[in-house]
C-alpha cells in the first residue's frame, strides 16, 4: 500500500498520511518534499494528532515554511507547507 | 485572557513537553504516598490477563498462579482505570478522538509482534516504561537505569526497522490533474461526529458509580484516590504528548522527529529528577517502604530494555501509550494491548517459575552510597544524560 501523493494545479500537491502514526507522517512528508520545486505548496493531511506538532517542527528545521495547520473534523487535520 | 482563551489552552492546544514531565513527576509522588505502591501499568496487565485465564480454565496449566483479586479491588487495574478515563476526556475536549482501523496487513503484524516482544521484555526488565524504568530510577533503584540503557539501545534498533519500513511504502508517483480519475481524498465526513463530546458524560458516571461502590466497602476509600491520581496522570500524559516511544526512538534518527525525542528526554528527566527527589524524602523519613519498587538487577534487565524498546517503536506505543492510543480510538493498539495483556501472565509464570537463576540482585542506590549521597548519585547520572542530550543535539543541528 502506498500513500497518496497528487498534484493539485501548476503550483500545489496534496500527500494523504491519514492511517499512519508518528514517526512516518514525517518521514513521508520529508519524501514528498524532496519531490517539490522551490515555491511549491504542500497540503499534508493526517489524523495523528502528535503530527500536528511534529511535521510543522520537523519541516521548519529543514527550512521549510508552514502557513496553516487547520483542524479539518474532529481527530483530522491539513497542514500546508511552502518549499 | 478571556475564559474561551484559558479553556483552549488547557483543553485543546498541546502542552509543552516539560510541563508535562513536571506534573507528572509531582502526581507520582502523589500516587506513591496515596497507594504506597509502585506505579506499573503491567501490573493491571496481569491482573486482567489472570482473569482471562481463570475463567477460561487455563490457568490450571500454569505454574504457581494465584487468582487474581476484583480489578476493582487492585490498585494499579483501578490505576490503569483512571488513567484511560483522563486520555478519554482529554482527547474528546481537544477534538483528538477518532476511531481508527487497521489499514493493513503490517500493521496487524506489527501489533500482535509487538505486544508479545513488550510483554518479554517486562519480564526481563520487571516492568514496562514505568515499572521498569521511570518508577524503579525514582524508587532510588539500580534496575531503573539498567532497562533505560536497554530502551536506547532498543529505540535506535527500532528506528532501524521504521526507516526500513518507510523506505519500502511507496509514496505513489505524482498524479497528474488531467489524469486524476477521483477528486484528491478530502478529510471524510465520518470523522466530523459532533455528537462525540456526549460521550463525555460517561466519566462522570463511572466515577459516580464506582466511588459510590468504593464507599459501600469498608477500607475501599483508598481506591477512589487511585482513579483520580490515575485519571489527573492520563489527562496531563495526553495534553502533553509525553510520548516514551518517540522520546527513545529518534534520538538517533535524522529522518525522524528527533527534535521531538530531545524535547521528550528533557522532559522525563525533569520528572525524573522531581518524583525522585520526593520518594527519596518519603523513604527516608520511613512513609514509604524502603523495597518499594525496587527489582533485581543485571544484564538481563538490559535485554528486557532492549525488547520493550523495540517492541514499543513496531507497536507504535509503550506500556502506558497502548491504554492511550485506545482511548483515542487506534484499533492497532487495542490490538497490542490485548496481545500483551495474554501473553504477560505466562511468560511471567514460565520464566521466573523454570529460570529464577535470570534475576540478579536487588539494588538499593542509598544502601550503596547512604542517604543523601545515593540520591546525588542518581541526579548525576541524570545530569550525564543531559549533557549527552545536548551532545546529540549539537551533532543534528549545530550550533543553531
Amino acid at each position: 500500500m502506498g500513500v497518496k501523493f497528487e498534484k493539485k494545479d501548476e503550483k500545489s500537491y496534496l500527500l494523504d498520511v491519514r492511517g499512519y502514526l508518528c514517526p512516518y507522517p514525517v518521514i513521508f512528508t520529508r519524501k514528498a518534499l524532496l519531490q517539490l520545486k522551490e515555491g511549491d505548496f504542500l497540503e499534508v493531511f493526517t489524523d495523528n494528532p502528535a503530527s500536528c506538532e511534529n511535521v510543522p517542527n520537523d519541516v521548519k528545521e529543514d527550512g521549510h515554511k508552514v502557513l496553516a495547520i487547520e483542524q479539518m473534523g474532529r481527530g483530522e487535520w491539513k497542514i500546508v507547507i511552502k518549499k | 485572557m478571556s475564559p474561551n482563551q484559558i479553556y483552549k489552552r488547557i483543553f485543546v492546544a498541546p502542552w509543552p513537553e516539560w510541563i508535562g514531565g513536571l506534573i507528572l513527576g509531582i502526581f507520582f509522588i502523589i500516587f506513591s504516598a496515596w497507594a504506597l505502591t509502585p506505579f506499573n501499568i503491567y501490573g493491571g496487565y496481569y491482573n486482567w490477563g489472570s482473569w482471562f485465564y481463570k475463567l477460561t480454565g487455563l490457568s490450571d496449566f500454569f505454574p504457581a498462579f494465584k487468582d487474581p483479586a476484583s480489578p476493582l479491588m487492585a490498585k494499579m487495574s483501578v490505576g490503569n482505570l483512571g488513567f484511560l478515563l483522563g486520555v478519554f476526556s482529554a482527547a474528546i475536549l481537544a477534538g483528538e478522538f477518532k476511531l481508527k482501523g487497521v489499514t493493513s496487513k503490517t500493521d496487524y503484524i506489527e501489533a500482535v509482534l509487538g505486544g508479545f516482544v513488550m510483554a518479554l521484555g517486562v519480564v526481563f526488565a520487571w516492568g514496562c516504561n514505568f515499572g521498569g524504568f521511570f518508577s524503579a530510577i525514582t524508587a532510588l533503584s539500580l534496575n531503573g537505569f539498567a532497562m533505560m540503557l536497554g530502551l536506547i539501545v532498543g529505540g535506535f534498533l527500532g528506528s532501524l526497522y521504521v526507516n526500513w519500513r518507510a523506505a519500502g511504502i511507496e509514496i505513489l508517483e505524482l498524479i497528474p490533474v488531467e489524469a486524476k480519475i477521483s477528486s484528491p481524498s478530502t478529510p471524510s465526513d465520518s470523522g466530523n461526529k459532533t455528537w462525540l463530546p456526549i460521550l463525555l458524560i460517561l466519566i462522570p458516571i463511572t466515577l459516580v458509580v464506582l466511588i459510590n461502590y468504593y464507599y459501600s466497602i469498608n477500607g475501599a476509600i483508598i481506591y477512589s484516590g487511585i482513579l483520580f491520581i490515575g485519571l489527573f496522570i492520563g489527562f496531563t500524559v495526553q495534553r502533553s504528548r509525553l510520548c516514551f516511544t518517540t522520546a527513545f526512538r529518534d534520538l538517533f534518527n535524522k529522518k525522524g522527529e528527533f527534535l521531538r525525542s530531545l524535547k521528550l528526554q528533557r522532559a522525563i528527566v525533569l520528572g525524573l529528577i522531581v518524583a525522585a527527589i520526593g520518594i527519596a524524602a518519603l523513604k527516608a523519613n520511613n512513609l514509604l517502604d524502603k523495597d518499594l519498587n525496587v527489582s533485581p538487577v543485571g544484564w538481563i534487565n538490559v535485554m528486557g530494555g532492549i525488547l520493550f524498546g523495540f517492541g514499543m517503536v513496531i507497536a507504535g506505543a509503550c506500556g502506558s501509550g497502548m491504554l492511550w492510543r485506545t482511548a483515542e480510538g487506534h484499533l492497532k493498539l487495542v490490538i497490542a494491548l490485548v496481545v500483551t495483556t495474554l501473553a504477560f501472565v505466562p511468560l511471567t509464570l514460565f520464566i521466573w517459575n523454570y529460570a529464577p537463576a535470570l534475576a540478579g540482585p536487588k539494588i538499593f542506590i542509598p544502601t550503596v552510597f547512604g542517604w543523601p549521597l545515593g540520591l546525588l548519585f542518581i541526579i548525576g547520572l541524570l545530569s550525564v544524560w543531559l549533557l549527552i542530550l545536548r551532545w546529540i543535539e549539537h551533532q543534528w543541528r549545530g550550533r543553531k
